[in-house]
């Protein structure tokens, strides 16, 4: 087992098998540099959970295709990413933290598609992104490809 | 130079290219990109005793930490990105969301079509590399840097895009390092000869800042030797290394952003 904790001072318990689809981990365990607690000043406890908890999950990728439980998986990586904007960030900068190239492609994916036809409003607002461009300028940008900016598919809901 | 090549990195051949067509735009002058005060781009390094002196400086630092970066005020509410980060997002969508998002804000625009004589450049932190010629929708895998062995295990990547006036050559410097290893191998990439070559001068400097910032022909990066924080140029023409002067900051204790702005 080995040990994480977290800037909040949480440790948390994490079977090596699991823990070593982190690179940065797997090296630190290698050099020997993870005898007793790994702190983890960029994490906070909330966000490790999700993290361990997708560790686990994928603990036995090989097996899963083995048994047939691919779609097991797959079900749980679509729950998995099911949360706001703030909550995947944190993943995505643990993820990226961590150096856990499945995580981190499934949660860029997953933010990739909730922005994906969006209206550039509809992302202002998802982001919480000052528009600090001027009219302008941003007028510029629209006359550059109008056809960009046209179209049925674009959404303006925010979610 | 009204079109120009988008250097991309990829991790695997599924990623979809964005078929962006992109020319250079007046606004491109205009535009300061927001540096994020960002320890490395070298993840997996950052927690290790090698790399202890190095953190420990810039946590002690953080305060004095974008002495050259113009600040563009960002939001409270979410947690701030890394453009890095925001890179592997983009990278991601259709091509129509990335000319409409453009106008989503300064950095966006600049991380969405960020140029300089023209040329697009987007990174992110997979190790295939791909030229692409937006106006052609050409594109060209480059020759592996490295055995593609080495690069999964344990090497961490400064790179930087730079075009050579004088050659009319475009080039690619990347900067590599054995993670928890201080010695940075460096080589750089010319379109022209199709190949990397060794860059002697540029061994052996422990680098900091993420991409390579172009002015006027020459790649700077912030490093860090011996402990000090100094700023490297390589010129894209005779590609020499060379040190930047630095003015007095008047401070003892700095850590330093590069930011660039236009021609």
């Amino acid at each position: 087992m080995v040990k994480l904790k977290s800037n909040d001072d949480k440790e948390f318990e994490v079977e090596e098998a699991a823990v070593i689809q982190s690179e940065m981990i797997k090296n630190m365990i290698e050099d020997g540099c993870a005898t007793s607690v790994i702190p983890l000043p960029n994490i906070d406890s909330k966000t490790l959970i999700k993290v361990i908890e997708y560790l686990n999950k994928h603990i036995n990728m090989g097996k899963a295709a083995e048994t047939g439980e691919e779609d097991d998986l797959k079900e749980f990586d679509e729950q998995f990413v099911n949360m706001g904007w703030e909550e995947l960030f944190d993943v995505i900068m643990a993820a990226n933290y961590l150096n856990i190239h499945e995580l981190m492609e499934l949660c860029c994916q997953s933010a990739a598609d909730r922005l994906k036809n969006k209206s550039v409003r509809a992302v202002r607002e998802m982001l919480k992104i000052t528009n600090d461009l001027t009219e302008e300028e941003e007028q510029e940008i629209i006359n550059d490809a109008p056809w960009a900016f046209e179209g049925p598919e674009i959404d303006d809901t925010v979610n | 130079m009204e079109y120009g090549l988008i250097f991309l990195l990829i991790n695997n051949q599924k990623l979809e290219i964005p078929q962006i067509i992109l020319k250079s735009h007046p606004l491109q002058s205009k535009i300061v990109p927001k540096l994020t005060y960002n320890s490395n781009s070298c993840k997996t390094s950052s927690n290790t005793s090698v790399d202890k002196k190095v953190e420990e400086k810039s946590f002690a630092t953080a305060e004095v930490a974008t002495l050259m970066a113009p600040q563009i005020p960002s939001n409270e509410s979410l947690p701030k990105l890394p453009q890095e980060l925001i890179t592997a997002i983009l990278v991601r969508l259709p091509v129509k969301s990335l000319l409409q998002f453009k106008s989503v804000s300064k950095e966006w625009f600049a991380l969405i079509s960020s140029s300089v004589n023209g040329l697009i450049f987007y990174r992110i932190w997979f190790n295939s590399l791909v030229l692409w010629n937006p106006s052609t929708g050409k594109y060209k895998q480059l020759p592996d840097l490295m055995p593609t062995q080495m690069v999964t295990t344990g090497y961490c990547f400064n790179y930087g895009f730079g075009y050579d006036e004088v050659h009319n050559d475009y080039k690619i410097v990347a900067l590599f390092r054995e993670i928890r290893k201080h010695c940075v191998g460096a080589k750089i990439y010319s379109l022209k000869s199709d190949s990397w070559r060794i860059l002697d001068d540029a061994q052996g400097e422990m680098l900091y800042d993420g991409s390579g910032k172009l002015v006027n022909g020459k790649l700077h990066w912030v490093t860090i030797v011996d402990g000090g924080w100094s700023i490297m140029s390589i010129d894209m023409v005779d590609e020499k290394c060379r040190k930047v002067e630095q003015p007095c900051y008047g401070v003892d204790q700095f850590s330093l952003t590069l930011g660039s702005v236009g021609k």
